[in-house]
């Protein structure tokens, strides 16, 4: 019995890190739900190939999506919004056009979450775009990345 | 008995030894004598020699055979560290797999290229990134307070 207690709570430490993501609405769009849809672009990167950026986790997901989807997408963003710690954000139309996110940190770990919805700019073709970073980068360093 | 009666009895005892002839008392007595100065005649060599190897033939014999103790322990030991350095080096391969990870599906395709996963990445970031020309919250606050500043009749702003 001491010895499952002991295990359960050594999986509960293990599995907080995992949570830092769960914990805002759009993970569910990094579920896996897109990986077999046509149009749709998700990426995943952690480790090694982020080191260089001050990043330890990238999620993006490109998405040609429908008015449904979008609003439902949008929806997400906007809920999460609410526990940012800094937004800067556009609209257009009443309707999100770009949103960019900090979160207050997590495990030691800052947290931005990008969206824009290029459709709005006119070109129905490029889609909406979710970009979810995780990492010790300051904002100054993301914008420099933007910049490169 | 005299001295060469008793000589002449320990030779027919060798003489008897030799020809199998002597029972397990007799052997005995004949050891006995040969380690004895009496028996320290250069000519009791060869029985001395015989009945020395014999001896410890014997012994090997009654011991039994069994497999040294620390031989076996390094034995379990050296398949244990083979079994932890086969766990450990497993255990840090899957670990390794789970902490660095670089993969993209593109169209319902799954892509592991990092180069090519790393290049979706980039333009994830250049979909994502505030374009010039596209207007920052003061702007469009600016906006709006001309718009109202427009729409004010002049002697309602004083």
């Amino acid at each position: 019995m001491k010895r499952h207690l002991i295990l359960l709570a050594l999986l509960a430490v293990l599995t907080v890190p995992a949570c830092a993501q769960n914990g805002l609405a759009v993970a569910q769009l990094f579920d896996g739900r897109y990986k077999d849809r046509a149009g749709a672009t998700e990426v995943l990167v952690k480790g090694r190939q982020l080191k260089a950026y001050d990043l330890t986790l990238f999620r993006s997901l490109t998405l040609r999506a429908t008015d449904a989807e979008t609003r439902r997408i949008e929806q997400l963003v906007r809920t999460d919004a609410r526990h940012a710690a800094d937004k800067e954000t556009a609209v257009r139309g009443g309707r999100l056009y770009y949103g960019f996110y900090r979160f207050p940190p997590a495990d030691g770990r800052q947290r931005y979450l990008f969206y824009r919805n290029n459709a709005l700019a006119g070109d129905a073709s490029a889609g909406l775009t979710v970009v979810y970073l995780e990492g010790s980068a300051t904002p100054d360093q993301l914008k420099q990345m933007f910049q490169k | 008995m005299t001295k060469s009666s008793s000589t002449s009895h320990w030779d027919k005892l060798v003489e008897r030894y030799f020809e199998a002839l002597t029972t397990e008392a007799e052997e005995r007595r004949l050891r006995r004598f040969l380690c004895s100065p009496e028996g320290a005649d250069p000519r009791y060599d060869d029985v001395r020699a015989v009945m020395g190897f014999l001896a410890v033939g014997r012994q090997t014999l009654r011991r039994p055979a069994r497999v040294r103790p620390a031989r076996r322990v390094r034995h379990w030991a050296a398949a244990a560290a083979l079994l932890l350095l086969a766990a450990g080096g497993a255990g840090w391969w899957i670990a390794d797999r789970q902490r660095n990870v670089c993969v993209a599906y593109v169209d319902g395709h799954r892509v592991t290229d990092t180069e090519t996963v790393m290049r979706q990445a980039v333009e994830a970031l250049d979909a994502v990134d505030r374009q010039l020309g596209d207007p920052t919250v003061e702007q469009q606050l600016n906006d709006m307070f001309h718009t109202l500043d427009a729409d004010t009749p002049a002697d309602a702003q004083s």
